[in-house]
C-alpha cells in the first residue's frame, strides 16, 4: 500500500480529489453554492493537467445531467455535481437516466429546497424514486473513499446505473478535516479504467432508451438488488487496500451489542450521535446507533435483523414530506420490519431542516424517547419535530428530554 | 434499384411511422447517407422520432438538452480519441423554443455537433401546435382562427441568425425541394465539424408538412419550392462569416402563390398577404445585398 498523505481539507475538495484519483475522463458541471468548490477545484486540476479529462462547463443542469448520461454512453467513466435547486431543475433527465443504464458518479453536498442555501435532504429525497444509488456519507473522509468507490459500483455490470453520494451541505462540503488521501497507484489498482458492456459508438448501433418498457423497469429493479452486494463488495476490497471500513457498505452499527434502543441517523448528524451515544452507554443507558448509509438500494435485510435485537427503533432525519406526516427514511425503516416476527416500536424524529443544526440535545431527547418506547412498550407521540420553536421551554434551556 | 431506393435502403426502415408527405424522411435519410455510418445521432421529440432510421447508432435525450446529450456523446467520443459524427436531427420546438438554452450552450462552448433543424414551423409531432418558427398569422390549434383574433400574432424568429451571431463556423438553411444543396451542405459540415474540429455546425431544412399546413400530401415538394422562389426561404450558407447563396432563384414568384395554397393562411385578409410580401421582400433584398458584398469581397 503506498502512503495516504494526510491532509486537512474539507469535503468538497475531498470530493475532488476522488474524481481526480479516478481518473475521470469526462466532468460536466455548473456551478451552485454549495457545490461550486468542487467545480472549481475540477476545473484547476484539468487546467494544471493534473487530471486528463474533458471538462464541459454546462449551461445548466438540466443540460448537465443530459450531457454526463450520454458521455457515459460512450464508454467514458464520467463525473458531475449538483445540489438542492440545481438537482431539482436537472429531474426532468435525473428521472430518465436509470432507463439507459449508463454509469455515472454524482456528489451532491445536499442542500435543502426553497429559499435557503444551507444543508437538509429534501433534494436527494426528491429524488430517491428515480433509480439511482444514493449514498450518505458522514464526514470527507468518508465521501472521499465513498466516491471511489461509487465509480466501482456503478460501472459494475451487475449494477450500471448512477450513483448518488450525498454529503451535508456546509457542515461537511466547507468544514475543513483531516483526512487521509490515498495513493494514486493503490486508487488505479482498486479502481482499474472502465469497461463498458455496451455503448453508442456506431461501429456497433444501438438505440438506447427507445421506450421504457415495465420489463426494463423490472430489470433496474432486479440490478438495483444486485447492487446491494457490490456495495458490500467494493466496501470491503477498498477495506484491505486503504484500511477503512465503512461498516457493511449499507449500514454502520456503533455500539448496538445488547442494546435494547437503536437510533437511526444519515449523514453528518451520525456523527453527533456518536458522542451522545458513547455518553449515554457509559451512563448506562441501553442505546446503540445504526447509520444507514445506503438509501438506495435500502437494506431492508439489514433493519429485518435490527427488528429482532431491539425493542424500539428511532429515525433522526433532515427532511419531511410535506402531508404524509413524516420522514422518508422512517417510512422506509418502518415498513423493512412490518413483515418481522417481533416488531420494535418506531418513532421519527425531524430535525435539521433548512440548514438548522441537528444539536446534540436534539440527539439525546431522540435516544432518550427511543429507550423510553423500549421501556414502556408504548409510543406516545410518532413523530417528533426537533425545532427550537415547537420545543417545551425548559428543554431547549436545559436540554434535558 | 433507383438511386432514390438504394438509399431508401440502406439507412432507413421503410415504411416510415411520418404523415404521408412528409420531408422528414427525406431529411433524415439524406443526412445519414451523406454522413456515412461513422454517426451517432439524438433526436429529441420531434417528427424525427418517426423517420424509421435504421443503421445509426441513437445517444439519449429529453425534449430541451438535445444539445447537452449531444455534448456528452461528442466529448465521450473525443476524450476516447473516437472522430464520429455527433448529429442532432431537431424540430423548430426542440431547437427555436425548449431547446434554445442547450443548443446556444453548445454553440457558445465550440461543441463538434452537427446540428439539423428540421422546420416544418410548429409543434406537428404533437398536433400542430405553434412554436417560435410558426409565421405570423398562421393558423395552428393553438393560434385558431377566431372572432377575435386570427392565427398566430407574432413573427417567427430567424434562428439561423441567432446561430450566426453565435459564432458558430457554419450556419446554413437548405430545402427538402433542393437536395444536392442540402447533402453539398452536411459533406461540408461535416469537414469543419468533425474532421477538422472546429465547432457546431447548424443546417435548418424548410420542412412542408401536409397535416399542418393543410395542404394535398402530393404538392409538398411544390411547398418547399414555392417557399424558396418567392425568397421566404434563401438558401445560403455562413462558413467562417463569409456569406453565400446557394441558389439563386431566376424569378421571384408573389408570396401570394406560396399562402394560397395553403389552408394555414386561408383567413388571411389581402392586407395581412401585403404586409407578409413587404416583410419577405425587404428581407429577400438584404440577403442579395449581403450576397453582392461577400461576392465583391472575394473579387
Amino acid at each position: 500500500m503506498g502512503e495516504q498523505k494526510i491532509d486537512f481539507i474539507t469535503g468538497n475538495e475531498a470530493v475532488a480529489y476522488a474524481v481526480k484519483a479516478a481518473r475521470v475522463q469526462v466532468v460536466v458541471a455548473y456551478p451552485i453554492t454549495p457545490q461550486s468548490p468542487v467545480t472549481e477545484k475540477l476545473s484547476e486540476y484539468v487546467a494544471n493537467g493534473e487530471l486528463g479529462a474533458s471538462f464541459v462547463e454546462i449551461e445548466g443542469e438540466h443540460s448537465c445531467f443530459a450531457a454526463v448520461g450520454s458521455a457515459s454512453g460512450t464508454g467514458c467513466r464520467v463525473f458531475t455535481a449538483t445540489c438542492g435547486p440545481g438537482l431539482a431543475y436537472g429531474h426532468e433527465n435525473v428521472q430518465r437516466m436509470h432507463i439507459s443504464r449508463f454509469p455515472v458518479v454524482i456528489a451532491v453536498p445536499n442542500r435543502a429546497l426553497g429559499t435557503t442555501i444551507f444543508c437538509d435532504h429534501s433534494d436527494t429525497m426528491a429524488e430517491a424514486t428515480c433509480g439511482w444509488i444514493q449514498l450518505y456519507t458522514e464526514n470527507s473522509q468518508e465521501v472521499l473513499d465513498t466516491v471511489i468507490q461509487a465509480f466501482k459500483v456503478a460501472e459494475d455490470h451487475r449494477v450500471l446505473m448512477p450513483v448518488m453520494v450525498c454529503y451535508d451541505g456546509y457542515v461537511t462540503s466547507h468544514t475543513g478535516e483531516t483526512i487521509r488521501l490515498p495513493a494514486q497507484e493503490d486508487v488505479d489498482s482498486f479502481l482499474p479504467p472502465r469497461k463498458a458492456l455496451y455503448t453508442t459508438d456506431p461501429s456497433q448501433p444501438l438505440v438506447t432508451e427507445a421506450m421504457n418498457i415495465p420489463v426494463a423497469e423490472w430489470e433496474h429493479e432486479q440490478a438495483m438488488q444486485s447492487a446491494k452486494a457490490v456495495i458490500r463488495e467494493a466496501n470491503e476490497e477498498y477495506a484491505k487496500i486503504f484500511g477503512r471500513i465503512y461498516g457493511n457498505g449499507l449500514t454502520e452499527r456503533f455500539m448496538c451489542e445488547g442494546a435494547e434502543a437503536v437510533l437511526v441517523t444519515m449523514s453528518s448528524a451520525t456523527g453527533t450521535a456518536r458522542e451522545v451515544v458513547a455518553e449515554m452507554r457509559g451512563q448506562g443507558h441501553r442505546i446503540g446507533l445504526l447509520k444507514l448509509k445506503s438509501f438506495r438500494p435500502f437494506p431492508i435485510e439489514d433493519f429485518r435483523q435490527l427488528a429482532g435485537e431491539v425493542k424500539a427503533v428511532g429515525v433522526l432525519e433532515r427532511n419531511e414530506t410535506h402531508g404524509s406526516g413524516c420522514g422518508e427514511a422512517f417510512k422506509e425503516v418502518r415498513s423493512a420490519m412490518y413483515d418481522a416476527s417481533v416488531k420494535p416500536k418506531t418513532i421519527n424524529f425531524i430535525g435539521g431542516l433548512g440548514g438548522s443544526d441537528v444539536r446534540i440535545h436534539d440527539v439525546r431527547f431522540a435516544c432518550e424517547k427511543t429507550l423510553e418506547a423500549a421501556r414502556t412498550g408504548r409510543v406516545e407521540k410518532e413523530v417528533h419535530w426537533l425545532v427550537p420553536e415547537l420545543m417545551p421551554a425548559e428543554r431547549e434551556r436545559t436540554g434535558a428530554g | 434499384m433507383s438511386m432514390a431506393e438504394e438509399i431508401l435502403e440502406r439507412v432507413t426502415i421503410a415504411p416510415t411511422g411520418s404523415c404521408q408527405g412528409c420531408g422528414m424522411s427525406l431529411i433524415a435519410r439524406h443526412a445519414l447517407d451523406t454522413l456515412g455510418k461513422n454517426t451517432c445521432v439524438v433526436i429529441p421529440a420531434s417528427c424525427g422520432g418517426w423517420a424509421g432510421l435504421m443503421e445509426c447508432a441513437r445517444s439519449p435525450t429529453v425534449f430541451p438538452s438535445a444539445a447537452a446529450a449531444a455534448t456528452g456523446a461528442a466529448r465521450g467520443f473525443e476524450a476516447l480519441g473516437k472522430k464520429v459524427n455527433v448529429v442532432v436531427i431537431a424540430g423548430d420546438g426542440g431547437t427555436y423554443d425548449i431547446g434554445l438554452q442547450s443548443l446556444s450552450g453548445a454553440a457558445e462552448r465550440g461543441e463538434n455537433i452537427i446540428w439539423i433543424c428540421q422546420n416544418n414551423e410548429a409543434y406537428m409531432n404533437t398536433g400542430i401546435q405553434r412554436s417560435g418558427a410558426t409565421p405570423r398569422w398562421a393558423w395552428t390549434t393553438t393560434t385558431p382562427v377566431g372572432r377575435v383574433t386570427k392565427g398566430k400574432q407574432a413573427w417567427n424568429k430567424d434562428m439561423a441568425a441567432i446561430l450566426e451571431v453565435h459564432g458558430v463556423p457554419y450556419v446554413a438553411r437548405a430545402s427538402v425541394a433542393f437536395i444536392p444543396d442540402y447533402r453539398r451542405k452536411l459533406k461540408k459540415a461535416q469537414r469543419i465539424t468533425t474532421e477538422e474540429r472546429r465547432g457546431l455546425s447548424y443546417i435548418e431544412v424548410l420542412n412542408t408538412c401536409p397535416t399542418g399546413w393543410r395542404y394535398s400530401p402530393d404538392q409538398m415538394i411544390r411547398v418547399a419550392r414555392l417557399a424558396v422562389q418567392t425568397g421566404l426561404w434563401p438558401l445560403y450558407e455562413v462558413e467562417d462569416g463569409v456569406f453565400r447563396l446557394t441558389y439563386r432563384p431566376k424569378e421571384i414568384l408573389p408570396m401570394a402563390e406560396y399562402l394560397k395554397i395553403q389552408g394555414r393562411f386561408s383567413h388571411l385578409t389581402e392586407e395581412q398577404i401585403k404586409t407578409t410580401q413587404t416583410r419577405v421582400t425587404d428581407r429577400w433584398e438584404k440577403v442579395l445585398e449581403r450576397a453582392d458584398a461577400a461576392a465583391k469581397a472575394s473579387g
